[in-house]
């Protein structure tokens, strides 16, 4: 076998570990995984690192490698582990010489039209007032937005910031399913 | 061994931000150590999230915080496709805004309206030709057309014709002196009740370095307003923040004679934080 297939497998295996590590329960250690790596990503982000992705998958690594030699021993929340492994990785990449300072990637139009695409089938899959409260939220431009908003939440009996809360959260559910369509349709190409 | 007994709770700006990494030194590290403990913290930053994405698609982020956004927000996969999800949905549903915009604006679009007030440039037009030649002293006639609230001038007063004039026969008006305050006179008082049809003309060959406006408010409290001055299709011309001091019962606000060319014009002025909107009509010849 190869170092580099060695590698691979020796990765599968840790990470699998990992999980178990987290929650007997598959499922829950999935969520539980993706949780941990949004925040890592959220707080690699604030702190202005432009590779929060990376950083944050070189966290996790590092933490699934170690937990043969903490399981038995550690105790607490075991989010909190990659939170102290991601400041030692943020660390070393703070000592790592600049290069060039990485830009965003440019708009890519394709992507755009898909996103497009797939945001009409997620509308189409809310319900009719998920639906209503959506559009209207979104409708008004930027100085007739506040006026409406107001007639809105005053319609559904609701003050404006569960107004806001109701309308985000809606639209944190069609994220999902834009994000799962975005996906599917990369497999299908 | 960590509780949930001592988290801090953080508002809604303290998750924007950190969001924008705007957090620093203990706050940031607190914030973190929360945001790993506390699932319902997580919930509202994502939320947050969304919000900002939604907030930079409709570009109501400004300054610093635009500034913050693109430096440290854009740099995941995930925060750009929700920028991209921002946009379309702002693009799915904004047009049905500009609908009713345009259905606002109608009155100016509808080919009557345009012949009538086409006419009625004519009209003025002549009148004012006919009145230089009759009497070329009253080329100041088109300041009347301004509504000022600048302090009325006395009238000219017609010199009386001395019995023993030396000069037999010399019409002398004597015309009053200038007034010592010019810019005044290009002070224009817009009031939310008059109609477009009826909305004051300022004359642009009248006006110094500034148009100087004046809307007039409902109440006389202090308040902080975001005053836009936009064309009759709604295309922004100039914006600013204005506060009044109590006891105003109207606000000023300067454009530069260099942003209005002849047309018709609206200024959207709303007010902070309530958003109570109020729109003021113009003419400019």
């Amino acid at each position: 076998m190869s170092p580099a297939r060695q590698l691979k497998v020796l990765q599968k295996t840790d990470f699998d570990r990992l999980l178990l590590w987290l929650d007997p329960n598959p499922e829950h250690a999935g969520e539980l995984y993706e949780k941990i790596r949004w925040r890592l990503i959220a707080i690699l982000a604030s702190r202005g690192c432009c590779v929060p992705e990376e950083l944050a998958d070189e966290t996790i690594d590092r933490v699934a490698r170690r937990v043969t030699d903490i399981e038995a021993t550690y105790t607490g929340d075991k989010s909190l582990y990659f939170l102290g492994v991601m400041n030692n990785v943020h660390h070393e990449y703070l000592k790592r010489p600049r290069l060039a300072e990485l830009a965003p990637p440019p708009d890519d139009s394709v992507a755009k039209e898909q996103t497009y695409l797939c945001l009409d089938k997620c509308i189409e899959k809310l319900t009719p007032h998920a639906r209503e409260v959506i559009e209207q939220y979104y409708a008004a431009d930027r100085r007739a937005k506040i006026n409406l908003r107001k007639r809105i939440a005053t319609a559904l009996g609701i003050s404006n910031s569960n107004l806001r809360l109701r309308a985000l959260r809606i639209r944190a559910k069609l994220q999902v399913c834009i994000e799962r369509c975005l996906e599917a349709s990369q497999t299908a190409r | 061994m960590i509780t949930n007994l001592h988290q801090p709770k953080f508002s809604d700006a303290a998750i924007r931000r950190f969001l924008l990494g705007q957090l620093r030194g203990n706050d940031l590290s607190a914030f973190e150590r929360a945001l790993f403990c506390d699932s319902s913290l997580e919930q509202r930053t994502r939320l947050e999230e969304i919000a900002l994405a939604d907030d930079y698609a409709t570009r109501r982020l400004r300054d610093k915080n635009l500034n913050a956004f693109i430096q440290t927000f854009r740099f995941t996969a995930a925060r750009r496709n929700q920028i991209e999800v921002s946009m379309s949905l702002n693009e799915c549903f904004a047009p049905r805004a500009e609908a009713h915009r345009a259905e606002k604006s109608l009155t100016f679009k509808h080919p009557v309206w345009r012949w009538a007030l086409a006419a009625m440039i004519l009209i003025m037009l002549f009148a004012t030709v006919w009145l230089v030649m009759k009497e070329p002293q009253m080329v100041k006639v088109p300041r009347r057309f301004l509504h000022s609230n600048a302090p009325v001038t006395p009238t000219p007063e017609v010199a009386h014709h001395a019995e023993h004039a030396t000069e037999p026969g010399a019409h002398r008006d004597e015309l009053p002196p200038a007034p010592s305050h010019e810019a005044a006179l290009d002070v224009i008082v817009l009031d939310s009740a008059v109609s477009a049809e009826n909305a004051p003309t300022v004359t642009l060959a009248t006006l110094s370095d500034k148009c100087h406006l004046q809307l007039m408010l409902d109440g006389t409290s202090s308040a902080t307003f975001l005053a836009e001055l936009m064309t009759s299709r709604g295309e922004l011309v100039y914006s600013q923040e204005l506060t009044t001091a109590a006891g105003e019962n109207r606000i000023s606000f300067d454009v530069s004679r260099e942003r209005l060319v002849g047309g018709d014009y609206q200024v959207r002025l709303t007010r902070e934080p309530d958003g109570n909107l109020k729109t003021y009509y113009l003419r400019v010849r």
